[in-house]
């Protein structure tokens, strides 16, 4: 039943919810968590740095583009365990003027695949470090960091947190780019670009929506749009060498971004891309 | 009288010409000719240091990367070191009416992180054309014109990309590391690598 007390405190906690949930200033909110709870001896687990943004702005990918600063994580680990490489869900082209950048808004978990010892005793807690820095732009830039700790015990936790996990990475392992057999990639350099052509084994590319992020800095110029036309079944991306490149290039890395209209059930898939150049075949 | 206005009208078109084609200026190439205002409201044109090297300096009094530079001192520290030698140093801001790092003769003085700056003139850029005729893309972003009028180094101040004002000691100065070789008559070895920075807030 409704009463005035009640209506009060009602009123108090939703200006008090109101007040906490505004946009913070002091930028992202970042806390670390685990795909699991349970630890075994030798099984990998994936470990997730989350990254809840402000409204308006971004943080940045391994090659941020244009400026900005890469997002880093420091792993402390204890004795005998192993951290993998940091995995990069797709990133997003940010445009201002004369300045493109590649990154994050809103929101976005990077994680890493941590495996412990095949040695490791039952009933120890152990503790995972993550020391977390970005730099934040919005019209304005401002660099954070923060120290991240997570305790891990060999036990599991109630269903129902699992199960609240199991969503947040599910979507972000989603965006991970993967590598495919149904697309083959070939490279060469002409004229101070990478061509690139890239042709699924079978149906056709969409070449609308579609971007290629160059991994390595320094390579591609990220203030040069690529430009993508159609190619026999598939597409030839033509990416503007930078400026500043000032060696010899081997190979070409990157993200494929497209929209599918098909391909698979997914709307947008990310193809990691990792192929040797002057290999012209695809011609 | 038609003869001035004749002038003054292809060399609008020529100067018109000459930024449309430029996307930025490579090292070996002549260092575009231009003329600028500077904070005292002087007019300053690149031709006025015929002979000399010259540094541009793009910076943004808001950028935190330009803070690790100027509050670690290390800007006005070559600011000062380079000008003494007779290299003419000029800081350049190109945010554009409204933006981060926008600057007027007025708040120009009232800028807290240039006082102890003592670059040979701070130009005022605020259309962005000198921004955009030597393709500056970061704030800081560096270009070095030797006494021959060509490029001789366009890039990052340094080689630690950070906001870390305790990476400046450690990190090799590209810009001091060009200054002494070419104040010594040798090559730079080291021309051209990939700016870092906040980008350049040019007007929209």
């Amino acid at each position: 039943m409704l009463n005035r007390n009640y209506l009060t405190n009602l009123l108090i906690y939703l200006l008090f919810v109101n007040f906490a949930c505004s946009e913070s200033m002091s930028g992202p909110d970042v806390r670390i968590i685990t795909e699991t709870t349970t630890l075994l001896p030798g099984m990998p687990f994936l470990v997730g740095i989350h990254f809840k943004l402000p409204e308006h702005g971004h943080i940045y990918w391994q090659n941020p583009g244009n400026s900005g600063l890469p997002t880093e994580i420091q792993w402390t680990l204890p004795e005998g365990f192993k951290a993998g490489p940091l995995l990069w869900p797709y990133p997003q082209r940010f445009e201002a003027p004369d300045d493109v950048t590649y990154g994050y808004k809103n929101e976005v978990m990077l994680m890493c695949e941590i495996t412990p010892p095949p040695n490791l005793q039952s009933g120890q807690t152990i503790q995972i470090g993550a020391s977390v820095k970005w730099m934040f732009c919005a019209e304005s830039c401002i660099p954070g960091e923060k120290d991240l700790i997570l305790e891990m015990r060999m036990e599991n936790a109630d269903k129902k947190e699992d199960k609240q996990r199991s969503i947040l990475f599910d979507h972000w392992k989603n965006q991970l780019p993967i590598t495919s057999e149904k697309l083959n990639v070939f490279a060469d350099l002409q004229d101070h670009e990478i061509h690139l052509i890239v042709l699924p084994r079978t149906g056709s590319i969409n070449i609308e929506n579609l971007f290629v992020f160059p991994q390595d800095e320094n390579i591609i110029d990220p203030n040069e749009k690529e430009i993508v036309t159609k190619h026999k079944n598939g597409i030839l991306v033509r990416l503007k060498l930078s400026p500043y490149l000032q060696h010899s290039l081997q190979r070409f890395r990157g993200v494929l971004v497209m929209d599918l209209n098909g391909f698979t059930k997914q709307t947008v898939e990310a193809f990691s891309i990792d192929t040797l150049l002057n290999n012209k075949q695809g011609e | 009288m038609k003869f001035n206005s004749f002038l003054k009208i292809s060399g609008f078109l020529m100067l018109f010409v000459t930024l449309a084609l430029h996307a930025g200026v490579n090292v070996g190439e002549k260092a575009p000719a231009f003329t600028a205002l500077t904070s005292q409201g002087k007019s300053l044109s690149l031709s006025d240091f015929k002979g000399k090297i010259v540094v541009l300096e793009w910076m943004n009094v808001g950028c935190p990367f330009i803070k690790k530079h100027y509050d670690s001192g290390n800007m006005q520290k070559l600011q000062k070191e380079y000008t003494k030698k007779g290299i003419i140093w000029l800081s350049v801001a190109s945010s554009g009416p409204g933006k981060q790092g926008y600057l007027t003769q007025e708040t120009a003085v009232e800028q807290n992180l240039l006082k102890e700056a003592s670059p040979t003139a701070l130009l005022l850029d605020a259309n962005g054309d000198l921004g955009h005729l030597y393709g500056a893309r970061t704030t800081p972003h560096m270009f070095i014109i030797n006494k021959d009028g060509n490029i001789a180094y366009n890039g990052a101040i340094d080689d630690i990309r950070s906001t870390d004002v305790n990476d400046v000691p450690k990190a090799t100065n590209y810009v001091s590391q060009a200054l002494d070789e070419l104040l010594a008559g040798k090559a730079v070895s080291v021309s051209a690598t990939q700016p870092y920075g906040c980008s350049v807030k040019y007007k929209d």
